[in-house]
């Protein structure tokens, strides 16, 4: 008594089952459908996106540079160390805390030594083992005036000649002579806004004058009357500083005031500075090599100043020379260091970004995301389950009868189990299929739609796809669902192969 | 070697705390090999019982019941099924034809079971058609059929595993007397061809036309048997 497997044949009995009624099924289909198509969309859509943030941003320099913030070279108030003094109830005590814990974000480092970053604490950067360059960023604006053109506040950033950044994007003129030339290159798009849109246009912008000018108090009013300083020193929480920084910090917040403003101290003159045009930088594009770090701050830049001449300009307001660079940022010689240069920063009282730790910080909140929209589309497979246990418990109440007569002619129970768990399982493979189907081609025209959406807003312009299938998710989509749908059948099969032939022939 | 051997054979039915149906009350039968029996009696008198019993479609509440010199109770429910599937044949009263499948696909059923592949089955079973005269409804669904010609369908189900024992449970008594007829000279052709047949029928005219050995039963017992 051999040949008693025949996989082919129950097969087939299965799929008469699944066609016998079809509307049935198709529901029970379309619940793993929607299953499988949300778990392949959200997988790939998490997937893709990591990937996307990575190569626009990764890259072996990206992946070498610390981003580095100043501060005002004392440390400030430590969270843990804000405490609410006085007689009142628990719940009152923890009110206050929070708000006064909000208050102390706006605007602070909280909880970190923050050294300044100046020409000195440079120079120590570029001392530490591992580090290539150190180099602030230097973002500064003025009023300037080209001819007849004036502006309020134009942006400009200083250019790392050294490194000759931006030389790839100059087309029009030329680049910087030296580090610390007085010339400068203008943005493409501040030509445009200035009506120069032709080649020649363009052209005939080469070898202007800018001056540049530190932006005075529009209102003309001193330190006292400024609202906006008034409500910055208002915000701050001068109790979590010592005795002897609080006596430090009106004098900083007043140069401050007279760097920003140019009110209270009318004795300053401010220094006019005149650079020559030398060229014209295109807007970044897609394949550019961005350097997070320096390139983050340049998206608004109309101006660019090589990097030397702008510190000079930078440093001859007296309150930049009190307070320092606002970032800068260091190149370490190799992407294994950083890690241990980054460490090294913070030890030394510098707040220190690694874009390597950013992206790994961005890749796992990603992640998180995805493993959590990933269960809830676990739930809608669960409900899948249920149908396919409710169509399958039904099918074989209906089918007794044929059950019955297949166990007569000699079936085994454990080939009436299998017909029933290859019908769920055709039922989930069918679903899974679709659903990945259908989600792969609703990915061309929803990534074409989102790429649109993220590019327009985004700093940088992006380069591939906001879905990433991966290799794994075609093979395991449809195999999930089947397995999901066979584990659901185990109780409606087991019923099937339980029938008893004798009843189940008695009863017509 | 008797094809088939009962000892003191009873089933019974629990259908409530108290309430016992003694189908089989001690069934004693032996049937020779190649010997075609007919078992008459009452409606309720225990004959479905004992072809099921016998066909190992259930089990027996006590006793032993042999076919072909295996012991029934020894074999797993595997095994059981391997029996069912190669070395009996049923033919039931009401056909139990398969509404969704033509001709030829009912009378392959078992070979499904036992592995057979589709061409093979289909091979057969249109063999078999053409022995009991429906060649040319091959492809027929049964409902397109005339009631004799389902039964000759299911008639060539049971043969399609080529069984030793065939087990008839009134395979007439749906159908008229010429139609029947025909049913009867199916069996009889069966018989002729070494098949052992155990038949049960209220055709007392047929039971004693076309079998070697009628036997009576009543109250779940064979009579004349003590
Ligand atoms: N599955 C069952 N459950 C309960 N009682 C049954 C069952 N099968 C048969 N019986 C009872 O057993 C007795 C014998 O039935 P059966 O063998 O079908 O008689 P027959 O075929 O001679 O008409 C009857 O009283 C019947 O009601
Ligand atoms: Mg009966």
């Amino acid at each position: 008594m051999t040949g008693r497997a025949s996989p082919a044949s129950l097969l087939a009995l299965a799929v008469d089952g699944l066609r016998r009624k079809i509307g049935r099924n198709l529901l029970t289909i379309g619940g793993v459908f929607i299953g499988v198509f949300a778990l392949t969309l959200i997988v790939s859509l998490g997937e893709g996106m990591t990937r996307l943030v990575e190569t626009a941003v990764s890259g072996e320099d990206n992946l070498r540079q610390i981003g580095l913030s100043g501060g005002l070279g004392r440390p400030l108030g430590d969270e843990s160390e804000i405490e609410i003094f006085g007689e009142m109830s628990d719940a009152r005590r923890k009110r206050l805390r929070r708000a006064a814990l909000a208050r102390t974000r706006h605007g602070t480092f909280i909880g970190r030594r923050v050294r300044a970053l100046d020409a000195a604490s440079l120079a120590e950067l570029e001392e530490i083992e591992h580090v290539e360059v150190a180099r602030p960023i230097v973002l500064e604006r003025y009023e300037m005036t080209a001819g007849e053109r004036e502006t309020e506040a134009t942006a400009t950033l200083g250019v790392d000649v050294r490194r000759g950044r931006y030389a790839d994007r100059v087309i029009e003129g030329r680049y910087f002579t030296t580090p610390g030339a007085d010339e400068a290159l203008i943005h493409e798009y501040l030509a445009y806004q200035w009506g120069c849109v032709s080649d020649e246009e363009l052209r005939s912008l080469l070898g202007i004058e800018l001056v540049l000018e530190p932006i005075r108090n529009p209102s003309g009013g001193g330190f006292a009357s400024s609202g906006f300083l008034a409500e910055m020193l208002g915000r701050l929480d001068l109790s979590a500083l010592s005795e002897e920084e609080r006596q430090a910090f009106p004098k900083i917040v007043e140069k401050l005031g007279r760097g920003l403003f140019g009110g209270g101290g009318a004795a300053t003159v401010p220094k006019r500075h005149v650079v020559t045009v030398v060229g014209i930088v295109r807007e970044l594009e897609a394949g550019d090599a961005i350097r997070v770090i320096e390139d983050g701050n340049a998206s608004r830049v109309d101006v660019f100043l090589p990097l030397d001449t702008a510190t000079r300009f930078f440093f001859e307001q007296p309150v930049n020379r009190e307070i320092g660079f606002g970032r800068s940022y260091v190149v370490v010689d190799d992407a294994e260091h950083v890690g241990e240069v980054e460490t090294e920063l913070r030890k030394r009282g510098f707040t220190a970004f690694s874009v390597a730790s950013v992206i790994s910080r961005i890749g796992g909140f990603l992640g998180a995301l995805t493993i959590v929209v990933s269960l809830l589309t676990g739930v809608a497979l669960l409900v899948a389950a249920l149908g396919i246990v409710n169509t399958m418990v039904t099918s074989v109440l209906e089918r007794t009868h044929e059950i019955g007569l297949w166990k007569a002619v000699g079936a085994t129970s454990g080939q009436v189990r299998t017909v029933f768990l290859l019908e769920a399982a055709m039922i989930g493979l069918l679903g899974g299929l679709l659903g990945l189907g259908v989600a792969l081609l609703v990915q061309i025209p929803a990534d074409a739609l989102a790429l649109r959406m993220i590019s327009e807003r985004a700093a940088f312009p992006l380069q591939g796809s906001v879905f990433h299938v991966p290799a794994w998710l075609p093979v395991a989509g449809p195999l999930l669902a089947a397995g999901i749908a066979m584990l659901a059948a185990l109780y409606p099969a087991h019923r099937a192969a339980r029938v008893d032939p004798v009843r189940a022939l008695r009863h017509e | 070697m008797s094809a088939i051997r009962t000892r003191d054979l009873v089933k019974e039915y629990r259908l409530g705390r108290d309430n016992v149906v003694r189908a089989l009350a001690g069934v004693d039968l032996e049937v020779e090999a190649g010997e075609f029996v007919a078992l008459l009696g009452k409606s309720g008198s225990g004959k479905s019982t004992l072809l099921n019993v016998v066909g190992g479609l259930d089990r027996p509440t006590a006793g032993q019941v042999a076919v072909g010199g295996t012991e029934l109770a020894d074999l797993s429910e595997r095994d059981l099924a391997a029996f069912r599937a190669r070395t009996v044949g049923f033919v039931f009263q009401s056909f139990h034809l398969q509404p969704r499948y033509p001709a030829w696909e009912n009378v392959a059923l078992p070979l499904v079971f036992l592995g057979v592949g589709r061409r093979e089955r289909r091979r057969r079973a249109a063999a078999l058609l053409d022995d009991v005269g429906l060649a040319h409804r091959i492809d027929h669904r049964p409902a397109e059929l005339s009631g004799g010609e389902q039964q000759r369908v299911a008639f060539a189900r049971s043969l399609v595993s080529e069984p030793r024992v065939l087990l008839a449970d009134e395979p007439t008594g749906n159908l008229d007397s010429e139609t029947s007829r025909q049913i009867a000279g199916l069996l009889e052709s069966a018989h002729e061809r070494g098949a052992t047949l155990l038949l049960v029928t209220h055709d007392r005219e047929m039971a004693e036309g076309s079998a070697d050995r009628v036997i009576r039963m009543a109250d779940g017992r064979i009579e004349g048997a003590s």
